[in-house]
């Protein structure tokens, strides 16, 4: 061997001493130091993570110096998912994601060091659900079991699910498997298949102030009891609904529309339950819910957006829902540009930001501009207020060449 | 004369081993042609969201349906306006047409959801419903003819293609399979062409209304809305969500794609439907952009 062989091969040598050495050290350092200042109580509750009861604080801290808060290895989730891998392929891969998980704020549920609580949960489960969803808090006349026991995750999955609302599994198969499918029930629902009933579509699933957990707003045939104006019905079609409603196709005699295929049942039942619901118009389940059994992909788009507008779910606040004359069926008219939706919540920003409309045509297509020429609320972006570029150039010089 | 080795390290081995791979595999890609924007027309603020087009490979001028200001529009080959036509305010929001008899026009009004028949020498208007089999209103969504002038309706209530006869009674019905919808139709010699979203496939038919081919694509699309027909077979699918134009083969194998979501020549925003003109260039109507794009291929 020559001289800078022997060089190299003691220089490795001396390196992997070195590191084992300092890693030796930093274990005995966090076996021994960290309580030195750090109270040892605060780390002793009903349940321990796990690094914690091995005293290994270095798997999570850096005892130096670290690029983040708290002297963590990594941010957030990205910290966590380091062990909790399987967990977080799941919330990456599953449809639904509860909106902590998908931020990457798991501390707002779990305490990363002890608890007294399982899952180190901040709080019981209930409670802890009931700080962000305080809209539940309200107490109504007939409550739902598994809620009334604080439960929760009797029915949803905390981080995510391949059922809207998290849920564990299919709406009906979830209820089934408590209420049992017996022939009083199965009279209470005409006799209908209740593996094929979706039973969130009439009754709340927490708690309500109708008897049977019966959702508020209701059609009013259904509310009175006359099942057999619609099911008696020789017509299951569009007919069906025009009977009582015959102006409303007109709403639908634009170039673009909602019109879908109604080969069994009519079509307005893509969009509108004809029993009961909590949405104004008898909207089906949450907001956008309806939507998306058409368009998954939009909504797909945004889960994996930086920067989405809010309430970008409430489809129905910017969009018409029947028909239009405009792409994308913003809601207003053409005089308004398309930017009527937008105007109603930003009506002063016309006053300090780029002209639109006549004043300022778009030399990429030559259309008048608007809101959307620049800003994409409803896929949102990786850049801020959903722009569809940087706000210094990217964008910019898309028209602008020589700025 | 001194013999000399050249030795290699694993990285030259490795680089060249990479280079020598691309120059063998890119003449294969190569092959793939792309699509190329060669024309676009009206000018700026002519049109507003169009919404279809027709073509008359005979006379080769391009008609587009102004669905917003109730106006049918025609253009040279080369984009060139022409003239327009509001049938005396009598279209409100057209949304598509197709060409009757000489000198007489197919047009979908929408505002009544009728069909319109032209005589453009009288300038006589008359107004259809037509109805389906059941007796139910159809809907009508795409219309086109074929050589002998017979009408073919697409029903947005059925998703069913019908043919009709000169009394507007439905004589042949294009069905898909169970729990399909047919969103677009083109009649392409004597084959009707129909595509279905649900399960993304596309069905060949007779003109008689016999199933010759169900073909599935072999790639999920986002939002599959408009399908061409090249003279070669070739499906031309257009993803208007996606923004995208795809290529399949005629057995429904995918071959390539191409467009992207934007404003300028040759992007899409809110494309509706797809044609091929008489030199087998594609045609968008791309509606979000005012215009309508014509495609040509380059190898």
């Amino acid at each position: 061997m020559n001289s800078s062989g022997t060089i190299k091969t003691a220089v490795m040598l001396c390196s992997v001493l070195l590191m084992l050495f300092t890693a030796n050290m930093t274990c005995a350092a966090t076996k021994n130091s960290c309580y030195a200042c750090h109270d040892k109580a605060a780390f002793n509750k009903t349940v321990i993570h796990a690094p914690v009861a091995q005293q290994r604080c270095d798997q999570c801290h850096n005892p130096h110096l670290a690029r983040h808060e708290g002297l963590l290895h990594q941010k957030g989730a990205e910290l966590c998912a380091g062990c909790h891998a399987k967990l977080t392929k799941q919330i990456k891969t599953q449809q639904f994601t509860h909106q902590p998980a998908l931020q990457g704020q798991c501390d707002h549920c779990h305490n990363p060091h002890a608890a007294n609580q399982p899952h180190l949960l901040n709080d019981e489960p209930q409670p802890l659900c009931l700080s962000c969803h305080d809209n539940l808090r309200a107490a109504k006349k007939f409550v739902h079991a598994p809620f009334s026991q604080g439960e929760c995750s009797a029915c949803h999955n905390a981080h995510s699910s391949d059922n809207p609302m998290l849920l564990r599994s299919q709406a009906q198969q979830l209820c089934l498997s408590c209420h049992a499918n017996t022939s009083k029930l199965r009279t209470k629902h005409l006799n209908r298949d209740l593996g094929k009933i979706d039973c969130l579509e009439c009754h709340q699933p927490h708690q309500a102030d109708n008897k049977a957990l019966l959702r508020d707003i209701q059609h009013q045939p259904f509310q009175q009891g006359k099942c057999k104006t619609c099911h008696n019905s020789n017509n299951s079609s569009i007919d069906m609904c025009l009977t009582c409603h015959p102006n409303i196709m007109a709403s639908f005699n634009q170039p673009l529309n909602h019109v879908l295929p109604d080969s069994s049942t009519s079509f307005c039942f893509s969009c509108h339950t004809p029993h009961a619901s909590q949405q104004k118009g008898l909207l089906r389940g949450y907001p956008g819910e309806a939507c998306r059994s058409c368009h998954a992909g939009k909504f797909a788009q945004r889960k994996s957006s930086v920067h989405r507008h809010p309430n970008d779910k409430n489809c129905v606040d910017c969009h018409q829902l029947h028909g239009s004359s405009m792409p994308a069926m913003p809601k207003g008219d053409r005089q308004n540009n398309g930017d009527s939706s937008c105007l109603g919540c930003h009506e002063n920003h016309s006053n300090f930001s780029h002209p639109t409309g006549d004043k300022a045509h778009d030399p990429r297509n030559g259309k008048p501009m608007n809101c959307t020429s620049c800003h994409d609320p409803c896929n949102g972006t990786i850049y801020k207020y959903n722009l569809r570029g940087t706000s210094d150039k990217g964008l910019c010089i898309q028209c602008h060449a020589g700025y | 004369m001194k013999n000399k080795t050249i030795h290699f390290s694993i990285w030259q081995v490795g680089a060249i081993t990479l280079l020598a791979s691309l120059l063998t595999v890119s003449p294969l890609y190569a092959k793939a042609p792309t699509w190329v924007s060669e024309l676009v027309f009206p000018a700026p603020q002519q049109v507003s969201a169009p919404i279809a087009m027709a073509i008359d490979s005979e006379r080769q001028r391009y008609y587009v349906v102004d669905s917003h200001n109730g106006k049918l529009l025609s253009y040279a080959a080369d984009g060139a306006a022409l003239t327009e036509f509001d049938a005396a305010g009598e279209l409100q929001n057209p949304t598509d047409m197709t060409f009757a008899r000489p000198g007489k026009l197919w047009v979908v009004e929408r505002a009544r959801n009728c069909l319109l028949y032209i005589d453009m020498n009288s300038k006589q208007v008359r107004e259809f419903a037509p109805m389906a089999t059941n007796g139910q209103k159809i809907f009508i969504g795409r219309i086109a003819s074929d050589s002998e002038h017979k009408l073919y309706v697409s029903d947005r209530f059925s998703g069913r293609i019908y043919a009709l006869d000169d009394n507007l009674k439905v004589v042949t019905s294009f069905a898909p399979q169970a729990g399909g919808h047919f969103i677009d139709f083109k009649i392409v010699g004597n084959r009707l062409w129909t595509l279905e979203r649900e399960q993304q496939a596309v069905y060949q038919f007779n003109l008689d209304g016999k199933q010759q081919q169900r073909i599935t694509l072999d790639k999920v699309l986002h939002f599959p809305y408009s399908v061409a027909v090249s003279s070669s077979n070739q499906l031309y699918i257009l993803d208007r969500a996606g923004a995208k134009i795809y290529h399949f083969n005629a057995a429904g194998k995918y071959v390539a794609e191409f467009g992207q979501k934007g404003s300028r020549r040759g992007q899409l925003s809110y494309a509706s439907q797809l044609m091929f003109d008489w030199q087998q260039r594609l045609c968008v109507v791309n509606q979000g952009n005012d215009r309508i794009e014509v495609f040509s291929q380059q190898q």
